[in-house]
């Protein structure tokens, strides 16, 4: 690598009006978050922190290193099919969750969180997999039968 | 088969970032991957502003009355697509994750503030996300903060630090964008079958939950939060009397509805107001939380109470309800709301009096509103100068 191309004057721009109109946008937000007192700063900044290093901390490495133990042991042209399948999984089921756990229902309310939630997240992971079956199922075929390896390529 | 691990000196951010292996990690993912995100963001931030702007309006702001669901429209939006960034946030930070440990953290000065921004911009997309999902699952307790200011301010704070993002970042996207596709790694999910799989947590996430708000999609959206065929007569409730301590008050015998215009205060009787000329339309009501079902109105015209009164068509129009201590007690009708003829003070839902926790003995419901703004359990009516 030698010199690098230089921005035109309008990328500069760009970028600068980006950043600029950025700061302003946060700063507001933030004079928010600090002024407003209904929301309550050291609740606030305790949530924040939670759901940052908890995130990045906790959830992604534990689904990083899920992801590479359970396909570990699958063939080669398995294994992406699975990965998709426990993306959908992991994600389906962060929404999932405090339905789950049922908190927000209200014995007052029946029409606050009325579904069977339980099967309901059972039934829609029976569907993922399934659906993960077939399409293993149909590789597994496809592979079998395939005399021009090309062909898998897609 | 399982080897010792290395010591643990080998924990050194700089040597940590290389136990990632994917292959798969490139700006042309990461680029494919933010500008997805960015657009998703987008809709979240313009929907939220708009229901924002319609319940705290700005001197500038106007929102008409027509298209009657066309609040339904933008909140249903807006919630969908916040369940959608869900599988493309995690993505995106899966993408640059070895990046968080590189060393030494901070190179200069710029670079600091760059890192800070970063930092700023994952923890508040993380906070919208979650609190987003709790709110719409009603389970407040983990938050502890007002849930709607929050979420508010942190939605400026989000949406200002990706536009710096995107900023610092335009030439990498730009590259990234306009390079020619590099062949897929051998070893597990190719760059497309990432981009697939997420497509499929959103199809999946959305088909679970978006019945909420599309009715025909109610019966297999198996994880949505409400259901638009379930509650008194056939519709949801968000409060119900008990929750806004208002039953002893709604079902006095002695109830009378208070109408004040440039004429004087009318006292109407629940038998008076039935005895009114009569109204029906079919409007939706809409949750912020997303839900929303189209029912049956029967009721008074608001612009025939204020004509009683002798107010103007052009007037604002305040509603008081007999609930107490609540944020959302007095609403105001903008003119355009305030003069549709299917402005109704409804006595009945689907032919039958209201039900106590749709607001007997009578509640507003007006055209393209949210629902906490369609007050229940109406006190006073009155016509402002």
């Amino acid at each position: 690598m030698t010199a690098r191309p230089t921005a035109s004057p309008a990328t500069t721009w760009a970028r600068r009006l980006l950043v600029a109109v950025g700061v302003l946008a946060a700063g507001y937000g933030l004079i928010g978050v600090l002024t407003d007192p209904s929301v309550s700063l050291p609740n606030y900044a305790r949530y924040a922190a939670t759901v940052l290093l908890g995130h990045d901390l906790l959830v992604l490495p534990a689904a990083i290193a899920v992801g590479a133990v359970l396909t570990r042991w699958l063939p080669r042209w398995a294994r992406p099919v699975v990965q998709g399948a426990l993306l959908v999984t992991a994600a389906l089921t962060v929404v999932a969750i405090p339905l789950l756990l049922g908190h927000g229902r209200r014995p007052d309310d029946p029409s606050a969180l009325p579904r069977d939630y339980h099967r309901g997240y059972l039934v829609c992971l029976a569907v993922i997999w399934l659906v993960t079956a077939a399409v293993l199922a149909l590789r597994a075929r496809r592979r079998a039968t395939a005399t021009d390896p090309g062909e898998e390529e897609r | 088969m399982v080897r010792l691990p290395e010591p643990l000196t080998r924990l050194h951010p700089a040597r940590l970032s290389r136990l990632f292996t994917s292959r798969l990690r490139s700006p042309q993912l990461t680029s494919r991957l933010g500008t997805l995100l960015g657009a998703a963001v987008a809709v979240c931030f313009l929907t939220g502003y708009v229901s924002h702007a319609i319940q705290h309006p700005p001197a500038w702001f106007y929102w008409p009355s027509r298209p009657v669901g066309l609040y339904r429209v933008t909140q249903g939006l807006h919630v969908a697509t916040g369940l959608a960034i869900v599988p493309l946030l995690a993505a995106k930070l899966w993408s640059v994750y070895p990046k968080l440990f590189r060393w030494p953290p901070f190179r200069d000065a710029v670079h600091a503030i760059e890192r800070i921004s970063l930092l700023l911009l994952v923890a508040a997309a993380l906070f919208q996300v979650t609190t987003g999902i709790l709110n719409i699952a009603l389970w407040y307790s983990p938050m502890s903060f007002f849930f709607t200011t929050a979420h508010y301010w942190t939605a400026w704070i989000l949406v200002g630090s990706l536009l710096a993002h995107i900023g610092v970042k335009l030439p990498i996207i730009r590259r990234a964008l306009s390079a020619p596709a590099r062949t897929a790694p051998a070893d597990g999910l190719s760059r497309r079958g990432l981009l697939a799989a997420v497509g499929a947590a959103v199809a999946a996430i959305t088909v679970a939950t978006v019945g909420q708000t599309l009715r025909p999609l109610a019966g297999i959206s198996l994880l949505g939060p409400r259901d638009p065929r379930v509650g008194p007569q056939g519709l949801p409730v968000n409060r119900s009397a008990a929750a806004a301590g208002v039953t002893a008050a709604a079902t006095d015998p002695g109830y009378h509805l208070e109408v004040t215009g440039p004429q004087g205060t009318l006292r109407l009787s629940l038998a008076q107001l039935a005895a009114m000329p009569q109204y029906t339309a079919a409007l939706p009501i809409t949750c912020v939380e997303g839900w929303s079902a189209t029912a049956a109105w029967t009721g008074v015209r608001i612009r025939d109470l204020v004509t009683a009164v002798g107010g103007r068509d052009g007037a604002h129009v305040r509603v008081t309800s007999l609930e107490q201590h609540s944020p959302y007690r007095i609403s105001t009708l903008a003119p355009p709301h305030a003069a549709d003829p299917l402005t109704l003070l409804a006595l009945q839902l689907r032919g039958q009096p209201l039900a106590l926790d749709h607001g007997y003995p009578c509640r507003l419901i007006a055209p393209n509103r949210p629902g906490v703004l369609q007050t229940k359990w109406v006190a006073r009516i009155e016509v402002l100068p």
